[in-house]
């Protein structure tokens, strides 16, 4: 599934530019780093509630191919800047993590896994 | 046995993960495989981000071993009160602040003892902690050796260094004793051929046109029937060659369309990511080994249509007339069985020249128009020449070309029209190409590759992992020294490439003529 399409499930809104390469086949939820970080592949969407300069960092390190964050709720414009040359796409979904989830979780099936 | 150390502020929230971040591109340049990378990653992550929580500050040493990577992870800190309940999952002393930020989820120590294969914690109260993890790792596999095509008369190099910056992978050296090519990285392509005025640079030494016997099959490049000016039809062109004794003459546009199809039909398919790249030009192929290797995933699996010749031809007696070196390269690792004879435009040219150059009015209408030839599918971006290549496979790899299909990329301007075997002007040729369009009517298709696109050495310095860290660690350092003008004066193509050069012994680091002389002996 690629980005686009989860934005439009979604009613996201992309906060980088789209990548038609990103091709997303399992869905990791959760607020923890160090769960983030295992769950993390080049092919995983993350969702999270986390906007620090962390977890941008860490999509960054582990290759993700796109984060989506919850609640309207945007890394701040300092957080973005950590960006560089990362080619990890930020979509800003305007539900909460249960719904967010929720909408996805037809897409994915067994796929999506909510954190602990 | 070689170590790297990466400095951690305890702390540091906004610079934190930094340490891993180096240690992932060191791992990178060193060739370790992509899931060592992964696990080491993992700890080294957890573990630096334990230093900035807890911690004064710390530092990470990484050690190289024979297929092993050892880290330590040092700190000035607490230590730990309690290593027992640390180890234990979801026990955590952060502070509500750190919670928020998504750590201190107790799941750090547990979590860089999943991801290594060897973990021990060292700590003492009031002076500090040292987390010591492995993890091996086996290199990653890489292609085959490179053969390349170009041939070197370093008595005729005047050292005026336009090789050196047209080379897209930084493969020319320009030395006192005459111009160099390192093979390891060259793709064959004809750029330094054609900055090359003296021809001290040239395709590889290629056999004259051979006698044909009855049943031999000539493999003719298109541009060569557009050599001769307006006047000359591609249909006179033949017929010349006809009388050199080739009768069975075949061109490679027969077996470039088989493969646009073909590419087009795997296209929809959807087997290979998109954009999917067409193999059509052998020196973008090589291209893509070396320098894009993240895109060998687009490169549709057909052979080059020279290759593709061959291989439907095979067992024929078949003289191969080829336009560039990336072409003769491939062709002649195919010609094994002896039936195949390779010769280059040039000496075909060479002969038809006097031929077709002598009494020729100049009248349009001697020209016969044939049909036009068909444009290019909407579905294909087709481009051509080497700066623009580049640019495109750079948009491809940052994920930026946008929906489109097919790309054809061609080294050359205007594809093979632009190679410097011909005379003609690369557009001006096309151009007539396009309008008195001559095809074979002979079928031809596309092959598949029975072998995978690998990889090709390009970045590693060295066979031996811990040996490549060390030179590694070496260019860093050597490259804050030099001007960063990448002048070329010195017959490298940049401060970069010299660096590599003195610490791979390739040249004295005397050859910077920037560098005062003081500084000449200090590494």
């Amino acid at each position: 599934m690629n980005v686009k399409q989860l934005a439009e499930t979604l009613g996201a809104r992309l906060l980088t530019p789209d990548s038609p390469d990103a091709e997303i086949e399992h869905v990791f939820a959760g607020d923890r780093i160090s769960d983030l970080l295992n769950r993390a592949t080049p092919r995983s969407l993350l969702v999270t509630n986390l906007t620090g300069s962390q977890v941008i960092r860490l999509a960054e390190l582990m290759d993700v191919p796109a984060i989506c964050f919850l609640n309207d709720a945007a890394p701040s414009p300092e957080a973005m800047g950590e960006l560089g040359e990362s080619q990890t796409i930020f979509l800003v979904s305007p539900l909460g993590m249960f719904e967010t989830c929720g909408r996805l979780y037809p897409w994915f099936a067994q796929e999506v896994e909510s954190g602990a | 046995m070689t170590s790297e150390a990466y400095s951690i502020e305890g702390g540091d929230f906004e610079g934190a993960g930094s340490a891993s971040r180096q240690l992932k591109e060191h791992l990178k340049k060193v060739g370790v495989n992509p899931k060592a990378i992964r696990r080491a990653v993992i700890a080294a992550y957890e573990a630096e981000m334990n230093v900035v929580i807890y911690a004064h500050r710390g530092v990470m040493e990484v050690t190289f071993l024979p297929g092993c990577l050892d880290v330590h992870v040092r700190d000035e800190g607490p230590g730990i009160p309690d290593l027992a309940r640390a180890m234990e999952e979801g026990f955590s002393t952060a502070t509500a602040e750190v919670r928020a930020l998504g750590f201190g989820a107790g799941m750090g120590l547990p979590n860089i003892q999943r991801n290594s294969d060897h973990f021990s914690v060292h700590t003492e109260a009031g002076k500090g902690t040292d987390v010591h993890f492995t993890v091996q790792f086996e290199p990653m596999r890489l292609g085959r050796g490179v053969v390349h095509s170009i041939a070197i008369h370093p008595d005729r190099c005047r050292h005026c260094l336009r090789c050196l910056p047209v080379c897209p992978t930084q493969a020319t050296r320009v030395r006192p004793e005459g111009p160099q090519i390192l093979g390891h990285l060259c793709i064959d392509c004809t750029a330094c051929l054609a900055a090359c005025e003296p021809a001290a640079l040239v395709q590889k030494g290629i056999a004259e046109v051979p006698t044909p016997a009855a049943h031999t099959v000539l493999i003719l490049p298109d541009p060569l029937l557009y050599q001769f000016g307006p006047a000359i039809s591609p249909q006179q062109v033949l017929a010349e060659i006809r009388r050199l004794g080739f009768r069975h003459v075949r061109l490679h546009s027969s077996w470039e369309a088989s493969l646009r199809q073909a590419v087009l039909d795997h296209e929809r398919s959807g087997a290979t990511r998109r954009p999917v790249i067409s193999p059509v030009c052998p020196a973008v192929v090589n291209l893509i080994e070396t320098r894009f290797p993240s895109l060998i995933d687009h490169l549709a699996p057909f052979l080059t249509p020279v290759d593709a010749a061959l291989s439907q031809l095979d067992g024929r007696h078949t003289v191969v007339v080829v336009s560039c070196p990336a072409q003769r390269t491939s062709a002649q690792t195919r010609s094994g069985q002896g039936k195949v004879d390779i010769t280059s435009s040039r000496n075909l040219l060479s002969q038809l020249l006097p031929r077709l150059q002598h009494g020729v009015s100049s009248s349009m209408a001697a020209v016969h128009w044939g049909d036009r030839a068909p444009q290019t599918p909407p579905e294909i971006l087709q481009a051509s020449g080497l700066t623009h290549v580049l640019d495109l496979l750079d948009t491809i790899e940052n994920g930026l070309l946008g929906e489109i299909p097919v790309v054809e990329l061609l080294a050359c301007d205007q594809g093979c029209f632009g190679s410097p075997a011909y005379r003609e002007n690369a557009f001006l040729s096309a151009m007539r190409a396009r309008n008195q369009n001559h095809q074979d009517t002979e079928p031809a298709s596309s092959v598949r590759r029975e072998s995978p696109y690998r990889p090709r050495q390009g970045m590693r310095l060295d066979q031996d992992m811990g040996a490549a860290v060390r030179k590694l660690a070496q260019i860093d350092q050597l490259v804050r020294k030099l001007p960063g003008r990448d002048c070329g004066a010195c017959g490298s193509p940049s401060c970069m490439a010299l660096a590599e050069d003195v610490v791979l012994g390739r040249v004295p680091l005397s050859a910077c003529v920037y560098l005062p002389p003081d500084q000449e002996t200090s590494t």
